[in-house]
Order: structure tokens, then C-alpha cells, then sequence
């Protein structure tokens, strides 16, 4: 079936036999809950469908109903998330299993539509478990997974999946549907260990726990260490998925790195773009291959040492920019490197595909070859390396010169390789 | 099997659903399909465009397409307005809803033209093409049968909601089109891609005024040529104008002006066509041309 991310998202929910929709929409992620208000009203879903005033309270919605035992579903993007960003720490601290769908859209100012990773970066602390989509069939997949993962007693986390606005959200490609029996022994029944529910024989009293340092770290830590477990969990679960739906995951993605002198660390919908770039590059004569992260939280650093550690070095794409920092995976690949043996030479930081800025063939061999400049030279350049075209300054230029700006004054752009 | 189109045409020409119905009847066909739309947030009739790959492997690309084997364009007058034509290969086809043959300069380039808004005002009594702009790509291009084609058109449009009658207009269109239009031979070469380059630069840092995402400088907004969002066109009848100047207040976007003898003019550059003036002009002076 041709479905678009969004949709995929949608029919993931429904598939999940979710209890429990929690809406607020926003660009590029409206559809989603559009569809499942739709098969809401239809009698297709089971589930309480509930609009908000806001993310902040669609989030503790979402939360409050998953310790009820319910299975929760909800979705939101960019600003949307930023503003539930307090909920989203709530609810990890509930250790409440809800599932969260982020199509990544730029966060303003200045404002943007398409896709960068800001906003799910700003999410990385929370204690969500992260799980970043590639494909529209991944979306599904990591919907599922991420029940099952989350709801696990082990864990009991929400989780995140993460998908590109627009690139991803909006395109259409087949997408295999499974079964709603087979993922319903992949899924069985969401049964919380100790669900928020006053029965009849039970009498229930519940208040926010204020602590104090040490009760504060012993729970803090209880999430850290089961966000780790997460790791493990997922490694029994994607077992269990593919008997059951024949297709294979894991927390990385490794594509011709075998014998790889360098290789470029990716995540997300533009994983395809470097992927096709490889071969292109492959084909070109660069011994060059791919690192995809697919599971950001917990982040597989064992993984990605052992799947790195033999090549020269390492560019790691991103698509999003703390100012003042530089991309957020990049310290997080070095430090997965830093104790490895052997260890890449050299591992450099590129931005680009900000606000859905095309990427191509030349972004990938130039960050090759600034790579190979850095393995030779024992010099790498300070911070992030910007991915810019030269044909998009001139348009910059050129429109910086219709607001009145001299931009006969400006500094001319560098070519670095 | 391995091919790049890029659709072009006007909010509102349905330019979503004609990549939608390409890409199921790829799919139908048995390819691996992808079809993505894009769009910014402005309004009907500005410029809208979908991308679809199809290929006998899984698809290995995204977003843009840059270099397109084919082109479609819904609305020949992009061809000055847009560049629609940008990046597409030597050898590869474009498909223009034109009445006749477009001059485009280009010999590497082959052409097939169909008068697609034509027919869908005869058939469907507007200009909105999507089914037929599928098929005639479709077709032209090679990449599904006339069954797969119309079943694609069905598809797309009880996706949209349509009405039974409108579903079965919307298939008659795609039927005509499909049978008017010749099917092309692609000549454009896989190897090309990897002669592709854009040259990557570092941005520079810029003073605080020019790297501020408000920039504020007055008069500038003349340079967006808001004109070619219009699909109607109001045209002043000076015969009946009685000067007025109701029009010229009413205009939102301060299109209408006024000369010394009072008399109003269009600036068509910017007049985006919302007719506001066409509705307020009291002795019914403004007629309207689509
Ligand atoms: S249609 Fe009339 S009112 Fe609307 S923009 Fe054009 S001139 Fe102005
Ligand atoms: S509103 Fe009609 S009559 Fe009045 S000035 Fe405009 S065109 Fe002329």
C-alpha cells in the first residue's frame, strides 16, 4: 500500500489498537490525528479520541492515561513539542509508557516548516526512549516496537518515534501493513504492573512525590538505568519481530563499512540520500560507507565504537545546530569512540539539511574529501563545517541586497577542499 | 527501470494528486514508487510541485529532484515565471498541458503536448487536471497500462472524497488523455548523476543587522510578483467605470491605482485575482477573464 509517513503513523496507532488518542495539531504533523479523528468518528478506532487546549496538557493527558493501564498514542512537531517540554520530563518521571510521534520541523525564530532536528534534540534528556524513522515502513515498525519496548516492565518509559516533516511526512511509498492478528501476539494487551485505577477493592490516593537529594537521585537514576535496559529489551524485541513480520532492525544501521576508510554517521529520512551517495561514491573509487542511528535514546554506544573503531575517519551528518556547540550527536559518537582501540584519526562535525535544504552527491563527497584533507594533514577544522551550496549564497546575497544590506561589505563565502 | 519526474503547476490544479495517481500506477504496475508533494505556506494558483521516483529496486532518494528525467507542467505560463525546466537531462521529456507545440530552444530535450485543460473544462467544467496530468505522464513516459492508470485515477480520487459522477468524470479525463498523448522514448543517462557537482561553501559570518532574521527594510514586498497566483484575471470596462475609486479601496493588496483623472489600473504583476474588486464595483464595471 502507498502510504505517507503521516498516515503510516496513523494506521501504526490503529494496528496498536491504541485506548487512547490525545490531539492538538500542527504542521507538518496534522494529518496524523486527522486520520484518526477521521476512523474515530467512523467507528474504525476503538480508541477515546481527545482534543486539547495545547501539548503541555495532550502530553500529561497522554501520561495520566497510559498509568491508567491505557495504551496512549499521540503526535506533535517542532514548537508544539518544545512547549510540552516540562510534560515530557513529567511523564518519563511517571514512567508512563505512551507512545509520542515527532514529525521534525525547525524550531523558530526564524521560522520554518520543513524538517530539522532541533526540536527531538531538545528532547534527548527527557527520558523519552528515541527511536528515529528512516522510511515510512520504519515509522510502522518503530510504533510497534516502541510499545512493546516501553510497556515492557523492564523499561517503562515512553517512547518517541521520530520522522522528517515533509520529506518523510508527506511522501508516499508502499508500505507493508501486517495483520492485525500478528500484531496483536507481537502486542499483546498493554498491562501496567500497577495501574493507576481505583477499583472497587482498592482504595487509591496518589500525589506528585516531592523529594528531597537522595530520593531525588535514587529515582532519577532508576530512569537512567531503565532507559539503558531499553538497549536490550529492543535487541529481544526485533527478535520477536522479525519471526513474526520478517524484517530485520537493530539500534544501528552499518552499510558497506566493511572495508571503509570513511565513514559518514547519519540518522533520519536523509539516511536514503547518503546511502545512494555511498554507492555513487563507491563507484567513484572513495572506500566510503554508513553509520545510521536509528535508536538515539538510549544511545548505542557500544555499537556504534564497535561499528566505527576500524575506519580512518568519521564524518557525522546532523540536522540540527546548537548554537555556541555545534551538532548534539557529534560529542556523543566521539565519546563512543574515545576508549575504542583502535579509534578513528580523525571525526568531524557536518551540518547540513537544515530547514530542508537538499542534499546531495556533492554534500557527500565533500565531506569526504575535507575527511581525507584531515587524515592527511593531522589538522581538522574548527567546529562544525556548514553545508551550504554556492548557488544558495548567491540567492542569500542576493536577497539580503533587496532589504538594503551592503553585501558588498559581507565576507565572501569559504571553500574549504 | 530508474526514473526522476518533477511535476509543476498551480495550487488549486491539483498537482499533489497527479504525482499520487503517477505514483499508484507505478505501483499498480509492479515499481517501487515514491511521490512527495512540495509546497510553501502560500495560497491557490501559486507555484506547487510533486516529485516521483519509480524504480525496479527500492527507491534510494528523497526531497527534491534537482535533475529530472521528466517534466510535467500543468500550467505553460510557469515556463517564464517558475523555470520549470531547471536540471532536466539531456534526453529526458517534458510533458506541457499547452494547445500547441512550445517553443523551448532546447534539442536535447523532447516534447509532448496535450491541451489537458481543455478537456477537463469540457469534462469536468474547471481546469483541474491532476487525473488527466497523471495519465498523459503515465503514458508518455511508459510507466503503467491504461488499466493500471485508470484504477490509480479511481484510487486517488475517492482518497479525496469525491462524488461518484466527479469520480467517473475524473476517469473519463485520465481516458482521453491516456489515448491523445504519444509515449516518448527516454533518453536520459543513469551515469550522468555522478557529472553532477555544486560547489559546497563555508557561510562567513555576518554583522548583526544582515544575520538577524528581521530584517526590516521598507518598499520590498513590490519584488514578489504576487501576480502569478491569479487564475482569474479582472479586467475594468472603462466604457461602464464611473470613477468611483470603490475599487481601489477595496483592493487588498493596493494593486488598483489611480491616475489624475481618477481613472483605476490594474498592476496585473501583482494582482493575485481574489476579484474583491470584481464584487464591490458597484455598476458592475469589472469583468472577469479566466
Ligand atoms: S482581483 Fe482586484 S481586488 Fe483582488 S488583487 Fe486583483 S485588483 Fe486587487
Ligand atoms: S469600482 Fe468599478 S466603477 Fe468604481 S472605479 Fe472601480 S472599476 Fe470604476
Amino acid at each position: 500500500m502507498m502510504l505517507t509517513g503521516n498516515s503510516t503513523a496513523a494506521w501504526a496507532a490503529r494496528l496498536a489498537d491504541v485506548d487512547y488518542v490525545a490531539a492538538y495539531p500542527i504542521t507538518p504533523q496534522s494529518e496524523i490525528v486527522e486520520t484518526l479523528a477521521k476512523w474515530s468518528s467512523e467507528g474504525k478506532l476503538r480508541a477515546k479520541f481527545v482534543n486539547f487546549e495545547s501539548e503541555h496538557s495532550m502530553i500529561t493527558a497522554a501520561g495520566a492515561a497510559s498509568l491508567t493501564g491505557a495504551r496512549a498514542f499521540t503526535a506533535t512537531s517542532s514548537q508544539g513539542l518544545l512547549y510540552a517540554m516540562e510534560a515530557l520530563y513529567t511523564v518519563a518521571g511517571w514512567r508512563a509508557p505512551m507512545m509520542l510521534v515527532n514529525v521534525s520541523r525547525g524550531v523558530g525564530m526564524p521560522m520554518i516548516l520543513q524538517v530539522e532536528h532541533g526540536d527531538v534534540m531538545a528532547a534527548r534528556d527527557s527520558g523519552f526512549i528515541q527511536l528515529h524513522a528512516e522510511t515510512c515502513q520504519e515509522v510502522l515498525d518503530f510504533i510497534l516496537l516502541g510499545y512493546r519496548v516501553g510497556e515492557d516492565s523492564r523499561v517503562l518509559l515512553p517512547t518517541i518515534v521520530n520522522m522528517d516533516g515533509f520529506v518523510l511526512s508527506f511522501a508516499r511509498e508502499p508500505v507493508e501493513l501486517p495483520d492485525k492478528s500478528d500484531v496483536e501476539s507481537f502486542l499483546p494487551r498493554f498491562k501496567h504492573p500497577k495501574p493507576l485505577l481505583g477499583l472497587e477493592d482498592e482504595t487509591l490516593a496518589y500525589a506528585p512525590t516531592m523529594t528531597e537529594g537522595a530520593s531525588y537521585t535514587y529515582f532519577k537514576y532508576q530512569i537512567h538505568l531503565a532507559a539503558q535496559e531499553a538497549k536490550h529489551v529492543f535487541r529481544g524485541a526485533v527478535e520477536r519481530f522479525e519471526e513474526i513480520f520478517g524484517r530485520h532492525h537493530d539500534v544501528i544501521e552499518g552499510y558497506m563499512l566493511d572495508d571503509a576508510e570513511i565513514a559518514i554517521v547519519s540518522s533520519n529520512s536523509y539516511s536514503s540520500i547518503i546511502r545512494s551517495a555511498v554507492k555513487a561514491l563507491r563507484r567513484n573509487g572513495y572506500r566510503v560507507g554508513m553509520l545510521r542511528l536509528k535508536m538515539i535514546r538510549p544511545f548505542p554506544r557500544e555499537e556504534v565504537a564497535e561499528a566505527l573503531k576500524h575506519v580512518g575517519a568519521v564524518a557525522v551528518f546532523e540536522q540540527n545546530l546548537a548554537p555556541g556547540r555545534g551538532g548534539a550527536l557529534y560529542p556523543e559518537v566521539v565519546e563512543a569512540l574515545y576508549h575504542a582501540s583502535p579509534r578513528p584519526d580523525a571525526i568531524l562535525s557536518f551540518i547540513g539539511g537544515l530547514g530542508g535544504s537538499p542534499i546531495g552527491y556533492s554534500e557527500a563527497e565533500y565531506m569526504v574529501r575535507v575527511c581525507e584533507k584531515a587524515m592527511k594533514t593531522g589538522i581538522a577544522p574548527q567546529g562544525p563545517t556548514i553545508l551550504c551550496r554556492r548557488e544558495d549564497w548567491q540567492r542569500i546575497r542576493a536577497a539580503l541586497k533587496m532589504a538594503g544590506i551592503p553585501v558588498e561589505q559581507l565576507s565572501e563565502a569559504i571553500h574549504h577542499v | 527501470m530508474k526514473l526522476n519526474i518533477r511535476l509543476h503547476g498551480r495550487g488549486g490544479q491539483g498537482i499533489k494528486t497527479a504525482g499520487r495517481v503517477v505514483g499508484t500506477a507505478a505501483f499498480l504496475a509492479g515499481y517501487y514508487a515514491q511521490d512527495s508533494p512540495m509546497y510553501g505556506p502560500e495560497r491557490r494558483g501559486a507555484h506547487v510541485s510533486s516529485f516521483v521516483r519509480i524504480s525496479d529496486e527500492p527507491v534510494d532518494g528523497r526531497g527534491y529532484i534537482a535533475a529530472p528525467d521528466a517534466v510535467a507542467i500543468a500550467d505553460h505560463s510557469l515556463l517564464e515565471q517558475a523555470s520549470p525546466l531547471q536540471g532536466l537531462r539531456s534526453g529526458g521529456v517534458v510533458i506541457i498541458n499547452a494547445a500547441k507545440h512550445v517553443e523551448l530552444g532546447i534539442p536535447t530535450i523532447q516534447q509532448a503536448v496535450l491541451d489537458i485543460s481543455t478537456l477537463a473544462n469540457k469534462i469536468l467544467g474547471r481546469d483541474a487536471v491532476s487525473a488527466g496530468v497523471g495519465a498523459a505522464v503515465c503514458k508518455a513516459l511508459g510507466i503503467a497500462g491504461r488499466a493500471d492508470v485508470i484504477e490509480a485515477v479511481k484510487m486517488e480520487m475517492e482518497e479525496l472524497g469525491l462524488r461518484e459522477e466527479l469520480i467517473e468524470a475524473n476517469i473519463k479525463l485520465a481516458e482521453e488523455c491516456y489515448a491523445a498523448i504519444p509515449t516518448l522514448q527516454l533518453k536520459t543517462n543513469e551515469e550522468d548523476m555522478l557529472m553532477e557537482r555544486d560547489e559546497i561553501v563555508e557561510i562567513p559570518a555576518t554583522p548583526a543587522p544582515a544575520s538577524v532574521a528581521l530584517i526590516s527594510a521598507a518598499g520590498n514586498s513590490t519584488a514578489r510578483k504576487t501576480g502569478a497566483w491569479r487564475d482569474a484575471t479582472p479586467v475594468i470596462n472603462y466604457q461602464k467605470c464611473t470613477r468611483c475609486m470603490v475599487c481601489y479601496i477595496y483592493c487588498p493588496d493596493s494593486c488598483i491605482s489611480l491616475d489624475e483623472t481618477l481613472t483605476p489600473h490594474i498592476d496585473y504583476e501583482h494582482c493575485k485575482g481574489c476579484l474583491i474588486c470584481f464584487m464591490e464595483c458597484p455598476p458592475r464595471a469589472i469583468q472577469v477573464e479566466v
